[in-house]
């Protein structure tokens, strides 16, 4: 588009100059002067057909609301006032000057100084003609008695004495008989045209202004030859003159200058036309071109500006890789560049931001899966006593899915877990006391029985947000190690005592009999009666003694186990059936389960558990009132875990809170018999099981309760035992 | 036949409402005979044009504007499918200018240089009329197999006008003074 409008401008303003030579000088372009002006006629044309086509374009962009538009617009129509205004000035005032100018070149007193001038040049050449015509015909006369043969010798000189350039003796048909002449280079003499000949031949003399003889005037005078002399055949004579030196360039200027003038004079109104019309054309060629080129410079102007605002919107869509041409080095290039580097700039830091974002989720996921696979348990609280995070231990140690519960402030989740209180109020008393880092021992009472958990938080300052003070408490349920720990070192106890103690019991023992067997029957009246009653009690407690070390062993041997399928209620019937027999007042409530699957476990071991149980129950019960047991068995599934539950309720006193948390551990009883073994027994083979099993009092406030849970494992699972137990215990 | 600027521009102008038609302008210029002759081995050519000028040509002659008069000649070879084969081209130019000292007229042949002088227009233009023994090609270059023809036309040379008329000469018929083709057939 701007190589057509360059070219189009450049070859329009050469013709405009080619036509203005041309009106001025026919020379110089002269035969093309019509195709100029067709050629600029139709680059006007063209030049219009741009700006149409512009002017569509912006009236487009202005309905469309393109940016840039309204501006180019503007900036067009101020360009093209600016131009088009003075050019019409110029142009009004032109064509006055030019009309002026004209007129005032043809002047009444010019024209008619040049017709004088031409009369008297002609008035003058008349006068020389007549008197060369006199002379002519005295010749003529002359020739008319000189013949054909002797005119050769006579015409030079008669030549010579006219001062004539040429003189030719001819017959009246034009055929030459004699010639002389003085110009040496003019080999064939000049020869009258027909019409002088017509002319002569009709017996008329001719005298005349010759203008063809190499741009020099000269007079020709043809002359018939009177026919009465020697020759009979009817002769003329030409001669010619020539107008030499000033009188011929005087005559030629005036010629030239008539001939110029006259011709101007009646061009007149076509010149003033054909400058009318170039200048015409100039001006609109003027105008158009400032026209278009007022388009061109305006949408030019406005592309960076409608570029920056595509890409002010870009940005604000949030495209940050837009980059605009840089239109130079002015202001607005400055502000186009500026404008990239800025793009540039924010869509680095949106990288950074962003990476800086997956970096910070990658370590958060990896944060998230160290601590969901750590065993530990943790929370973390915000300064409003709210849950922020849970791990899945968490879940598994307390028995309850905290992370329903993130966002609830911990007094609202110690109403729904009221077991939770002893650990919510240590780390609420933490809290309070705003103390860096803290550590203890926590025992809770939840459903799954005691628990000790190893407690440790700290306050955790995060930077950068605003509820910066974060709570971390982390715990590790340490009962099963404790519990380890206590019955490793009850069963080192009981196994060292025993051996200890059972050694010197069968030589006391013997000792004792063959004391009786060899001095009972030696004694007085009366003193084998005392002797038989010591040496029996010897005896007995020896015995009783030997049961207790007995069961020490036990109680220290390492478990040895031999499992087969129990059908638990079935167990629980045949030991309730020994006890009612032995206490018939007694009764035993049974709420038995009717789908209680059957467990892979010792019969002699739970029998025996059973059996603990229930005597340990009716010891309880002994009390004036009559024994009333109830029991229970459930099938529980819990969270993914299946298990029994058996409960054996008695209506005794219950448990003392600090004898409640000890009561399975060795030696430790309420009762005033017993070795303080039962218990701990019971446990042993429980958690053998991989069970638990605790104590607690009945909600009415009447005796306590037995909870024995047991894991409902495969027949052929036998051996994963251990892992499910630990897994429990965990 | 022939085409020139100065005819495709006329071609243009003549789509315009203004021009008077074609035929009104027929009778001022016109071929009334052309022939050829063989002569040393060489075809030469007698032509008579007839010329008459109207009031405004002799008028702006006399005001001192030079006329230029071209006479086009055309040596043809004539093909049955396609048309005619051009073998020579000749244009002869003569200047036709009115002498105010004299009040002649003086005819100058371009070509030649050669200048006559008349005492009235017609003489002037019966002696440009007036073409003989013109010499136009040689025979040699003709095959005796073939047929030729010879065309001419005569025309007042618009673009040689001073620049000043031309723009009128475009849109007035009363310059634009042409003959029709003439065709004659070599012998």
């Amino acid at each position: 588009m701007l190589i057509t409008g360059i070219v189009l401008f450049i070859f329009m303003l050469s013709s405009l100059l080619m036509m203005s030579n041309a009106l001025q000088n026919s020379e110089h372009f002269g035969e093309y002067y019509s195709g100029l002006l067709i050629f600029n006629t139709l680059g006007l044309v063209v030049l219009v057909g741009l700006i149409l086509a512009n002017l569509r374009n912006l009236i487009r962009q202005l309905k469309n609301k393109v940016p840039g538009a309204r501006m180019t617009f503007r900036t067009v129509i101020m360009f093209a006032f600016l131009s088009v205004t003075p050019v019409l000035i110029v142009y009004y005032f032109s064509l006055d000057f030019l009309h002026r100018g004209i007129d005032s070149w043809f002047d009444v007193k010019v024209e008619k100084a040049l017709d004088d001038s031409l009369e008297l040049s002609r008035l003058s050449l008349e006068e020389r003609e007549q008197d060369i015509l006199k002379k002519t015909k005295q010749i003529a006369n002359d020739f008319s008695q000189i013949s054909n043969v002797a005119v050769p010798f006579e015409i030079d000189d008669y030549r010579t004495r006219l001062g004539a350039r040429e003189l030719t003796l001819m017959t009246r048909q034009g055929r030459f008989i004699a010639s002389s002449t003085g110009d040496i280079s003019d080999l064939v003499p000049n020869r009258p045209n027909n019409a002088i000949l017509f002319q002569v031949q009709q017996g008329n003399n001719y005298i005349g202004l010759d203008t063809i003889q190499n741009g020099e005037l000269s007079i020709r005078a043809v002359v018939n030859v009177p026919n009465m002399g020697v020759e009979s055949k009817h002769r003329i004579i030409q001669v010619l003159f020539p107008i030499t030196g000033r009188i011929n360039e005087l005559a030629n200027n005036i010629q030239s200058a008539y001939i110029k003038y006259n011709e101007l004079s009646f061009l007149r109104d076509q010149l003033k036309f054909g400058f009318v019309v170039i200048l015409t054309l100039v001006v609109l060629f003027s105008i158009f071109s400032a026209v278009w080129a007022a388009f061109y410079s305006a949408q030019k102007l406005a592309a960076p500006i409608r570029n920056l605002a595509e890409g002010t919107k870009s940005v604000a869509e949030g495209d940050y890789s837009k980059q605009l041409p840089v239109p130079g080095n002015d202001e607005l290039g400055f502000l186009v560049a500026s404008f990239n580097e800025m793009t540039r700039r924010i869509a680095n830091a949106r990288d950074a931001v962003r990476k800086s974002q997956l970096e910070a989720e990658a370590q958060r996921a990896y944060l998230e899966a160290v601590i969901g696979r750590l065993s530990s348990g943790g929370l973390v609280l915000d300064q409003d006593n709210r849950l922020r995070t849970v791990n899945i231990s968490t879940g598994q140690i307390l028995g309850t899915d905290l992370n329903r519960r993130l966002g609830d402030r911990l007094e609202d989740i110690l109403a729904d877990y009221r077991y939770l209180e002893p650990l919510i109020k240590t780390i609420a008393s933490y809290q309070d006391s705003n103390e860096g880092e803290w550590r203890e021992q926590v025992t809770l009472f939840g459903t799954s029985g005691r628990q000790i958990l190893m407690c440790s938080g700290t306050s955790l300052s995060l930077s950068g947000l605003e509820d910066s003070l974060v709570h971390v408490i982390v715990f590790d349920d340490i009962t099963a190690l404790i519990q380890g720990q206590r019955d490793a070192a009850w069963s080192e106890m009981a196994r060292r005592l025993a051996h200890e103690i059972k050694n010197p019991l069968t030589p006391i023992q013997l000792a004792a009999e063959r004391l009786r067997h060899k001095y009972l029957d030696t004694l007085k009246v009366a003193q084998p009666e005392t002797m038989d009653r010591l040496t029996n009690t010897i005896i007995h407690q020896v015995e009783t003694m030997k049961d207790m070390v007995n069961t020490f062993s036990e109680y220290a041997r390492p478990p040895v186990i031999s499992r087969q399928m129990v059908d638990l209620n079935e167990l629980i019937r045949e030991v309730v059936d020994l006890f009612i027999n032995l206490d018939p007042g007694a009764s035993i409530t049974l709420n038995l389960s009717p789908d209680l699957p059957r467990i892979n476990a010792d019969l002699d071991r739970l029998r025996r558990v059973f059996n603990n149980l229930l005597k340990n129950a009716f010891d309880a019960s002994t009390s004036e009132k009559a024994v009333a047991l109830v029991i229970e068995t459930h099938h529980i599934d819990e969270r993914g875990r299946d298990f029994i539950e058996v409960r054996i309720k008695d209506s005794g006193t219950g448990l003392s809170g600090d004898i409640i948390s000890n009561v399975f551990e060795p030696y430790v009883t309420s009762k005033k018999k017993g070795s303080g073994l039962g218990l701990a027994i019971v446990k042993k083979i429980i958690e053998e099981h991989g069970g638990v099993v605790w104590l607690e009092n009945n909600p009415d406030g009447i005796g306590a309760c037995a909870v024995i849970r047991l894991p409902v494992t495969e027949a052929d699972s036998s051996t994963n035992i251990g892992n499910v137990m630990q897994k429990d215990v965990i | 036949m022939r085409i020139n600027r100065h005819s495709l521009i006329r071609g243009i102008l003549y789509c315009l409402p203004l021009l008077v038609p074609v035929a009104a302008r027929a009778q001022v210029i016109s071929v009334e005979y052309a022939t050829s002759h063989v002569n040393d081995g060489i075809y030469q050519v007698d032509i008579r044009l007839k010329m008459r000028l109207n009031d405004e040509i002799i008028n702006a002659l006399k005001h001192g504007v030079s006329l230029n008069i071209d006479v086009n000649l055309e040596v043809r070879r004539e093909r049955k499918w396609l048309w005619n084969k051009l073998i020579k081209e000749v244009t002869l130019h003569y200047r036709l200018q009115h002498h105010p000292l004299s009040d002649d007229f003086v005819v100058t042949k371009l070509g030649s240089g050669a200048r006559e002088q008349f005492n009235n227009l017609d003489e002037a233009l019966n002696y440009i009329g007036a073409i003989d023994n013109y010499p136009l090609i040689d025979k040699a270059r003709l095959s005796g197999d073939e047929s030729y023809i010879g065309l001419v036309r005569a025309e007042i040379n618009i673009e040689s006008l001073p620049p000043p008329l031309q723009p009128s000469t475009l849109i007035s018929s009363r310059w634009h003074l042409e003959s029709q083709w003439y065709e004659w057939v070599f012998r």
